[in-house]
């Protein structure tokens, strides 16, 4: 691959070893010609320093967003968004049987389709776990699911549908714990990352150098608001969250937000 | 753990690059909230775009990745500047309609109020801005020293240590006399003399003070074009970056 682009700039390689090598720290391993080119050049520059804090973020990030239990994420989409990918699942499929089967050139594309069909037949697209049945097959190369075995977890749907309510936020992980110098607020409960079980009355409460009127305002994963209350004390008592879940709460007053926190409803 | 991690994703994308996909939806997530943070795309839902980026995955970008990646980066990172490349463009189309005033989060005295959002809001603009400094090793060191003038943030030890020597003495010294505590009073030129005069032996050429402002001011601007993002969505100006600076370098040493 050339170091540099048709316009005489780094390409998508030296873009990508830079800003990994700032994160590792280990700049002195690029050539010299591509470290001037960076100290002369804004527009590489710019788009190295793009990378870089995106990469820090999803470094920062990582632990909360892999804190899942290593449970299977399970993306659900929208109908529109459903069909679209059914077909390029479908039309990914085909593309790599025929590839990696030349000698099958012969069979209609509608036979494919029906056999591969079953790689999106559900609303929901799995990560299956290691124990899935789909085996990477580098010699075939065949990535056609095996109709016997399909790769949509065997878990009940339910239990799909709350595996699904487990991914976190990354809007609200990057605000856990974090409270205002303004406002202190101190003797939280129930601590971030707290469990509870499905029957359970949650208390959540907090201490607060002045009374003020506050809101207390608890969030499923996907950031859509299940209880807003509005609180004159330091404590609040729940028994709604009954579906099984990661859950953000915040405690804001009428000008800011003065705590953000979660807890999980265990299945 | 790294390595196998990263060889079982390059296992992914050659036999199940959906499962690939999946894998990597929180860095398409965390990219596409980025994105949203700097006030791109606000009339689209989150979701939407993330479905959108996946389709575009999985209809063709997959494919390139197959194509061009080397092994020369980590799968992650190549993935990351793909996804990142995709919202660009898709950014790009629907430019903010006012760029950010940055204001909103910086202000003149470090103890100001900010409330949680406003602090990650800080926090990120501080690690962008140490991206721009790391990513110049070669003049760094030169770089922060500059910084620190034009902006007037008192120098420490750490700012010159790789600078002295024997023959440097008398300069070092006038720097500390001067610059390791508030040099408000101080007017630019004779902050800039003293730096020159530094240099100049450093480097054994003739470096004037006035030659060595503009070419912070040219490092200024040049990390304002970087900040404020190609299309915009900041709006620095020379002052505001001097008080991002101060969070920075409180910050970051
Ligand atoms: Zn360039």
């Amino acid at each position: 691959m050339n170091t540099f682009d048709n316009h005489n700039h780094l390409g998508t390689e030296f873009i990508t070893r830079y800003a990994e090598a700032m994160l590792s720290g280990k700049l002195d391993n690029l050539p010299n010609t591509v470290l001037d080119h960076v100290e002369s050049c804004e527009m590489c520059h710019a788009e190295i320093v793009e990378l870089f804090s995106i990469l820090s973020q999803i470094e920062t990030q990582s632990q909360s967003v892999s804190g899942d239990g290593g449970k299977s994420r399970i993306i659900n989409l929208k109908p529109i968004y459903r069909l679209a990918l059914v077909a390029a699942v479908t039309a990914l499929a085909i593309f790599f049987y025929f590839r990696d089967n030349p000698n099958l050139q012969h069979q209609s594309v509608q036979e494919i389709a029906a056999d591969t069909s079953s790689a999106a037949n559900d609303n929901t697209l799995e990560i299956a776990e290691e124990n899935t049945s789909q085996k990477p097959a580098p010699n075939t190369g065949n990535p056609l699911p095996d109709q016997e075995n399909p790769p949509i977890s065997n878990e009940p749907e339910q239990d799909q549908l709350y595996a699904a309510n487990f991914s976190p936020s990354d809007d609200y992980e990057a605000l856990i714990g974090t409270t205002v110098r303004s406002a202190a607020v101190t003797d939280i409960a129930p601590k971030a990352g707290s469990h509870f079980n499905r029957q359970e009355i949650i208390t959540f409460s907090w201490d607060l150098e002045k009374s003020d009127l506050f809101y207390v305002t608890i969030l499923n994963n996907r950031e859509e608001i299940i209880i807003r209350q509005e609180i004159n004390g330091s404590e609040f008592s729940t028994s709604k969250l009954t579906t099984p879940g990661l859950y953000y709460w915040k405690l804001e007053n009428d000008a800011e937000i003065l705590y953000v926190g979660k807890i999980l409803i265990d299945q | 753990m790294e390595k196998e991690k990263n060889e079982q994703e390059l296992q992914w994308l050659h036999h199940q690059p959906e499962r690939l996909i999946e894998a990597y939806q929180p860095v398409i997530e965390i990219i596409v909230s980025s994105f949203f943070k700097k006030g791109f795309f606000n009339s689209k839902d989150k979701m939407d775009l993330v479905q959108e980026i996946n389709l575009q995955l999985l209809e063709s970008k997959i494919e390139k990745i197959k194509a061009h990646f080397n092994n020369s980066v980590k799968l992650r990172t190549y993935f990351s500047k793909v996804v990142y490349n995709t919202c660009l463009e898709i950014a790009r189309k629907n430019p903010p309609k006012s760029p950010d005033d940055p204001g909103n989060i910086l202000s003149n005295t470090p103890d100001n109020y900010r409330n949680p959002m406003q602090e990650l809001a800080l926090k990120e603009e501080t690690l962008r801005l140490h991206g721009c400094l790391l990513a110049l090793p070669k003049s760094r060191l030169k770089a922060t020293l500059c910084l620190k003038a034009i902006a007037k943030i008192p120098f420490d030890q750490q700012d010159i240590q790789f600078l002295q020597s024997p023959k440097t003495e008398p300069e070092i010294l006038s720097i500390k006399e001067n610059l390791f505590a508030n040099y408000s009073h101080l007017q630019l030129k004779e902050v800039f003399g003293l730096i020159a005069d530094l240099y100049k032996k450093i480097e054994g050429k003739s470096t004037e003070g006035d030659s060595l402002r503009k070419w912070t001011n040219q490092l200024l601007d040049r990390f304002i074009y970087i900040m404020n993002g190609n299309p915009p969505h900041a709006a620095y100006s020379r002052e505001t970056m001097k008080t991002l600076l101060q969070y920075y370098f409180a910050e970051y040493g």
